[in-house]
C-alpha cells in the first residue's frame, strides 16, 4: 500500500475548487491579481470587510492597493479613493491598469472621517481606500489616530450592509479589532539591473536602473493568518 | 383635401416668419426652401399673403404632392398645379430637373438616363418598371415615382425644441433654505413632469435667483447623467445651495433644464449590477459639499512629458459606461493588455507615491545604499521662466530600506524629493 503523500505547508495546501473559486472572486471576494494572494485570502480582499494593508514605505503595499483596484474597474465596478495627502499618482495608477473614469480621487486632510462614512455608506462602490499613511509628515491627530472605536465599528456595519470592501492603508494597524483582515507588507530585495564596471568591480550609477522589489506579505489576521507570500513589483517606463 | 405649396427665398428665416402665421405645418426641405401643408380651400389666401409680406420674389409652387410643389416652384415659379394633373404637368419638365431633390450619388444615374436619350420626365415614367428596375436597381423605380409625381419622402413637419423653463415671482422675500426648498419642490415637479411627457431628461439645471438687493444668484448643476427625478434633483440642488447659498433674501426663481435623452441600460447577466446613477450623483453632492468641488472628481491626465500633469474632472456616469464599452471592444484584441483582469503570479506595476507639493530634500552619501541616474528632463521652456523646468532625477535606495525618487531642480538649484516608490 502507497502512502499518501501529505500536503506540504503552506500555499500548496491551499486547494480550492474552480467554480467555487469564480463564484467567490466576483460575488464574495474581490480579486488582488495576484494568485498567491487570492488563494491565501481564500479568493481576494472580503467584500462587506474592513482590510487594512500595512508595512514600512516601499514595502510595495500601494502597488498592491492599485492592483486591487485595477481589477475592481476591469470588472466596471466604481472605486473611491480618500487621499488626505494627495499622494495618489494617476499615471502610476493607469500604468497599474486602472480605469480613472470609474476612479472617484478625493483629496483633501480634512473630513476624510464624514467622506468614508458617506462613500461606504451610499452603497455602489466596490472598493472605498482610505490611504492613511502619512510618509513623515504630520496629519491632524484627531482624523484618526483618536478616532473612537464605535466610529470604525459603524463603518464596519456600513460597508457589511452595502457589501463595499473599504481597504485602509497604513503604517499601522489604525482601526483596531473592526479590521476583519491585515495584509502586513515587507520588502525583501531591492533588485537593479545594469552593467558591471570591469576597473572598479562596481556598477556605475548611470548605467543602471530600479528593476523592481521583490516584496514578502504576511496575513496577520483572519483565516491562514501567519501565511506568508511573496510578490514582485516591476517598474514599468 | 391637403396641398403643398414650395417656397424658395433669398432670406429664409424671414420666409419662416410668414409661414408660421399660414400654416403650422411647415416643413424645412432645403436651406432655402421650406414646404407649408395647406387645405385646398385656404392655398391661394396663403400664396396672395405671402407674397405680399415676402421680402424680394420667392419662388413658389402649389400642388397636392411634395415633389411636384418643389419642382413647379423651381423650374416655373407661381405654377399651381391642379389636383390629379401632376404627371400631366410633370410629363413636359426636363428630367435634370429631378437633380434638384436627389442627393449626390442618385444625381449620377441622371447621366445614366440622360446617356439613354431620356430627356423629359414624361420620358422616364414611359420607361417599362421592370426593365428599369433591372438596370438601375430599386433607386430606378422610386427615380420613376418622383417623375410621376409621386412622395418616396413623407412629409416631416417642423416641430420647435421645447424649453424647459420654470420661473415664479414671490410675493416676499424668503430667508430661509426650508422655505424656499418648499417653492423649488413644486417646480421641479412641474419641470420632470414636462420632461418626462417629452421623453427627456435633465442634462444639467440651471438656477437664477432673483435677490431683494436687485442682483441674481446662479448656479449650474451639472448632473453624473441625466436624470428626471424631483426628489433627487431637489436633493442636489438644496445640497449645492448649502454649499454656495444666495447672500440676501431671494425675491424670484427661475429654473431651467438642460434637456438630454435619459439613460437607457441594459445590463449583462454576466456583470455586476453597477451603481445607481440617481444615487451616487447624490453621494457626490454631499462630498462637494463637504469637501469642496476642487477635492471630488476623477484624475486625468494632461498630454505633456511635465511631471505630475493633472487635472480633476467632475465624475461622470455615462463616459465611464462608454469607457467599458471601448475596454470590451479592446479586450478583443490581443496586445492591449491595460484593465484586463489578472489570475497570475506575474509582477505587477510598481507605483510612486507623491509628495505634493515636492518636498525640499538633503541626503548624505552615507545615506545611499544604491542608486541610478541621473536621467534629466526639461519642458516648458517655451512658454516663459515661469513654466519652465529642468531637472536631474535620481532612483536611490536609502539606509531606512526605502526607495525614493529625488531630483536635482536646474533652475532652483536644490535637491527634492518627489515621491517614495511603494
Amino acid at each position: 500500500m502507497r502512502d499518501q503523500a501529505s500536503p506540504s505547508p503552506g500555499i500548496s495546501a491551499l486547494t480550492i475548487r474552480g467554480s467555487e473559486f469564480y463564484e467567490k472572486t466576483h460575488r464574495q471576494y474581490l480579486g488582488t491579481g495576484i494568485r498567491t494572494l487570492d488563494l491565501l485570502l481564500s479568493g481576494g480582499i472580503q467584500r462587506g470587510h474592513i482590510t487594512q494593508i500595512m508595512g514600512p514605505p516601499s514595502s510595495g503595499k500601494t502597488s498592491l492597493l492599485l492592483s486591487i483596484l485595477a481589477q475592481a474597474t476591469a470588472r466596471g465596478e466604481w472605486v473611491a479613493y480618500i487621499d488626505p495627502f494627495s499622494s495618489l499618482d494617476p499615471d502610476f495608477a493607469q500604468k497599474a491598469g486602472i480605469d480613472l473614469k470609474r476612479l472617484l480621487w478625493i483629496r483633501g486632510s480634512k473630513k476624510i472621517l464624514e467622506a468614508t462614512d458617506i462613500l461606504v455608506g451610499a452603497g455602489g462602490f466596490g472598493v472605498v481606500v482610505l490611504d492613511l499613511v502619512t510618509q513623515g509628515r504630520t496629519m491632524d491627530s484627531r482624523i484618526f489616530q483618536k478616532t473612537s472605536f464605535p466610529a470604525w465599528f459603524r463603518l464596519k456595519r456600513a460597508a457589511r450592509k452595502t457589501s463595499t470592501a473599504l481597504l485602509i492603508l497604513g503604517q499601522g494597524v489604525n482601526a483596531g479589532s473592526a479590521v476583519s483582515r491585515v495584509i502586513s507588507l515587507r520588502r525583501q530585495k531591492t533588485q537593479w539591473s545594469g552593467t558591471t564596471d570591469k576597473k572598479t568591480g562596481t556598477d556605475p550609477h548611470h548605467a543602471r536602473l530600479l528593476h523592481g522589489i521583490c516584496n514578502e506579505l504576511e496575513l496577520l489576521r483572519g483565516k491562514n493568518s501567519h501565511s506568508h507570500a511573496t510578490f514582485y513589483c516591476h517598474f514599468q517606463l | 383635401m391637403r396641398r403643398f405649396i414650395a417656397i424658395f427665398s433669398s432670406n429664409p428665416p424671414h420666409t419662416f416668419l410668414i409661414a408660421q402665421r399660414l400654416s403650422p405645418r411647415i416643413e424645412i426641405c432645403s436651406p432655402d426652401g421650406l414646404l407649408l401643408e395647406v387645405t385646398a380651400r385656404s392655398e391661394r389666401k396663403a400664396l396672395k399673403t405671402f407674397l405680399e409680406q415676402a421680402e424680394g420674389p420667392p419662388k413658389t409652387g402649389i400642388a397636392s404632392t411634395r415633389i411636384t410643389a418643389i419642382l413647379a416652384a423651381h423650374t416655373r415659379s407661381g405654377t399651381v398645379v391642379p389636383d390629379g394633373k401632376e404627371l400631366d404637368y410633370l410629363a413636359s419638365l426636363p428630367v435634370g430637373g429631378l437633380s434638384l431633390i436627389l442627393q449626390e450619388p442618385d444625381s449620377k444615374l441622371l447621366s445614366t438616363l440622360f446617356q439613354w436619350g431620356i430627356r423629359t420626365l414624361g420620358d422616364l415614367t414611359a420607361l417599362p418598371e421592370k426593365d428599369l428596375v433591372a438596370r438601375l436597381g430599386q433607386k430606378g423605380s422610386h427615380l420613376q415615382k418622383m417623375a410621376r409625381g409621386e412622395d418616396v419622402q413623407l412629409f416631416q413637419s417642423y416641430v420647435e425644441a421645447p424649453q424647459f423653463k420654470e420661473s415664479r415671482e414671490l410675493e416676499w422675500t424668503l430667508d430661509s433654505l426650508e422655505s424656499f426648498t418648499f417653492i423649488l419642490n413644486g417646480i421641479l415637479e412641474r419641470l420632470c413632469t414636462r420632461l418626462h411627457n417629452y421623453g427627456q431628461a435633465a442634462d444639467s439645471l440651471h438656477l437664477i435667483l432673483q435677490l431683494d438687493d436687485h442682483t441674481v444668484h446662479e448656479r449650474t448643476l451639472r448632473l453624473a447623467s441625466p436624470m428626471r427625478h424631483p426628489k433627487i434633483l431637489l436633493s442636489l440642488l438644496r445640497l449645492d445651495l448649502q454649499s454656495h447659498p444666495p447672500h440676501s433674501g431671494i425675491v424670484g426663481i427661475s429654473l431651467q433644464a438642460i434637456p438630454a435623452r435619459p439613460r437607457l441600460i441594459q445590463n449583462s447577466l454576466l456583470e455586476l449590477s453597477s451603481s445607481n446613477p440617481e444615487k451616487l450623483s447624490r453621494t457626490l453632492a454631499r462630498l462637494t459639499t463637504l469637501l469642496g468641488e476642487e477635492n471630488v472628481g476623477t484624475p486625468a491626465l494632461l498630454d505633456t512629458h511635465r511631471p505630475d500633469a493633472i487635472y480633476m474632472n467632475p465624475l461622470q456616469v455615462e463616459s465611464a459606461r462608454c469607457s467599458r464599452k471601448e475596454k470590451s471592444t479592446s479586450a478583443s484584441h490581443p496586445g492591449k493588455k491595460k484593465g484586463a483582469l489578472r489570475e497570475s503570479d506575474d509582477p505587477i506595476p510598481l507605483t510612486l507615491r507623491r509628495f505634493r507639493p515636492p518636498l525640499p530634500t538633503q541626503l548624505s552619501t552615507h545615506q545611499i545604499v544604491a542608486c541610478s541616474g541621473p536621467w534629466r528632463a526639461s519642458g516648458d521652456w517655451w512658454r516663459g521662466t515661469a513654466h519652465a523646468w529642468s531637472r536631474e532625477e535620481w532612483d536611490v535606495e536609502l539606509t531606512d530600506g526605502s526607495i525614493r525618487r529625488i531630483y536635482w531642480d536646474l533652475l532652483k538649484k536644490l535637491w527634492v524629493l518627489e515621491g517614495i516608490y511603494d
